[in-house]
């Protein structure tokens, strides 16, 4: 090629239409559709995209009408046609013949590939401690999700005093990944919560992709503030969850993690409470036990018995000191016969009764010897029955 | 939450306190009044804790100060 040569506008274009369209014919495209705008004759025009750039795409309504699945903002697909030029606008763009969806399995090995990449810079490796008892939180996730619902419901419903930020994010297509980064960077910017929680409810693994991009992974990554990862479902998985410094299952189960400790602070509270409340019935029921032991029934039978046991002891006293007071009594009255024996035995009467007689002298006196009476003297004799009178003859 | 955190650790306290066999009935109910008082006196200034949702209407994008307004469920 002439260096000097001079070329008019349109000859140029001719050529690069040339180069373009013998060059790139016959080829195959990946990549995600943007932009997306199907034209009222049935033919579709959009845009393919990766990361770092873009190109026009159209498809006609001959083939386009083939399609066995409508085309959306988002999607992952891999284009077959050719490049040509559009002269008139200076162009280029891809008319595609046939298009078909990424597999699943072609995007789970781009994301692995780059999830190993990423690990590779370090990505990954920033893991803080999420804050025990945050008070506040910013929400970066769909404002009209079911996600936001599920945040703000288990959050308000255990936390106390908690403040939740929303920040408003497009979580699927083409727009997604750029207003997740741009709400991380102005929460960063603003201090606007302790924690940051990405959200978003479950869906394909196409919906999620935003969420693996790059550039949510160095944002959540380069984040001053602690971040949540929580997209999708438990089996679901983005690269954001690699870099947060928690990812959490659910959104759902974000929120339950932010809240946890203020969720055990009632638990605590309650459980004193019922502590207290119990060990104060244990020793009632511990006082109650022991005074049951002593009750009065008790007590009065115990006196009861105390008071039969006395009883006894008088009755048997008693009769004790009766059957001795009879011996005594019986001993008494057999001395006193013995007395009464030997008194009688000696009463004169009954000395007489035996042929015994008295004499005693004139004026009564016994006479014992011989030599208390005289001859001549007069002497009465007692005798048993009558009495006599006689007079001393001899004394012998 | 300073005053919070200081009833918190007596209403602890006394939930050790009242479950030792030694202390006298009579003791154990004056802490018990005192414990349970300190409960709903902490499970009340729980409750009156407002949680607060709102949503950022400021552009992300742009150099303004965050303006937020109620999240209207």
């Amino acid at each position: 090629m002439n260096k000097t040569e001079i070329f008019k506008v349109s000859e140029i274009t001719q050529k690069i239409k040339q180069t373009l369209e013998l060059n790139f014919f016959s080829i195959q495209i990946e990549g995600e559709i943007s932009n997306y705008r199907p034209s009222s004759a049935g033919h579709v025009y959009f845009t393919l995209k990766d990361n770092d750039a873009s190109i026009q795409a159209v498809m006609f309504n001959n083939k386009a009408s083939q399609l066995n699945f409508t085309p959306k903002d988002g999607m992952q697909v891999l284009v077959s046609g050719n490049i040509s030029v559009y002269a008139a606008r200076g162009n280029y763009q891809i008319i595609c013949n046939s298009m078909e969806e990424f597999g699943v399995g072609r995007i789970l090995a781009m994301l692995e590939e780059r999830k190993q990449r990423l690990q590779r810079l370090g990505h990954f490796d920033k893991k803080r401690e999420i804050p025990k008892n945050p008070s506040r939180i910013a929400v970066i996730t769909s404002p009209t999700g079911a996600a936001v619902q599920d945040i703000i419901n288990i959050a308000t419903r255990r936390s106390l005093g908690i403040e939740i930020k929303v920040l408003p994010a497009i979580v699927q297509g083409a727009e997604a990944a750029k207003t997740v980064v741009s709400q991380i960077r102005y929460a960063n910017k603003h201090k606007l919560a302790d924690v940051i929680i990405i959200a978003r409810g479950g869906g394909s693994v196409e919906d999620l992709l935003p969420f693996s991009e790059e550039i949510v992974v160095n944002e959540i990554y380069n984040s001053e503030i602690p971040t949540i990862s929580a997209i999708g479902h438990e089996i679901d998985f983005a690269l954001s969850d690699f870099a947060a410094d928690l990812r959490a299952p659910t959104p759902s189960a974000a929120a339950e993690l932010v809240t946890e400790e203020s969720d055990n602070l009632v638990l605590q509270i309650k459980q004193f409470k019922q502590e207290i409340i119990n060990s104060l019935e244990t020793k009632i029921n511990n006082a109650r036990l022991i005074l049951n032991s002593i009750s009065t029934k008790e007590m009065l039978r115990n006196y009861n018995l105390l008071i039969a046991e006395k009883r006894q002891t008088i009755d048997i006293t008693r009769d004790k000191i009766l059957s001795t007071y009879t011996n005594l009594l019986k001993s008494k009255r057999q001395n006193l016969n013995l007395a009464f024996n030997i008194i009688e035995a000696n009463c004169p009467q009954n000395i007489l009764k035996k042929g015994y007689a008295i004499i005693s002298d004139e004026k009564g006196k016994t006479i014992k010897a011989s030599g208390d009476t005289k001859l001549g003297a007069i002497i009465n004799i007692q005798l048993k029955e009558g009495k006599l009178k006689s007079e001393i003859k001899e004394i012998i | 939450m300073k005053d919070f955190d200081k009833k918190l650790k007596r209403l602890q306290e006394i939930s050790e306190i009242i479950k030792d066999n030694d202390v006298e009935l009579e003791d154990a109910s004056k802490l018990f009044e005192e414990g349970i008082s300190l409960a709903q006196g902490l499970e009340k200034q729980l409750d009156n804790l407002e949680n607060k949702v709102e949503i950022l209407i400021t552009n992300s994008d742009s150099d303004e100060d965050p303006e937020f307004t109620d999240f209207n469920n």
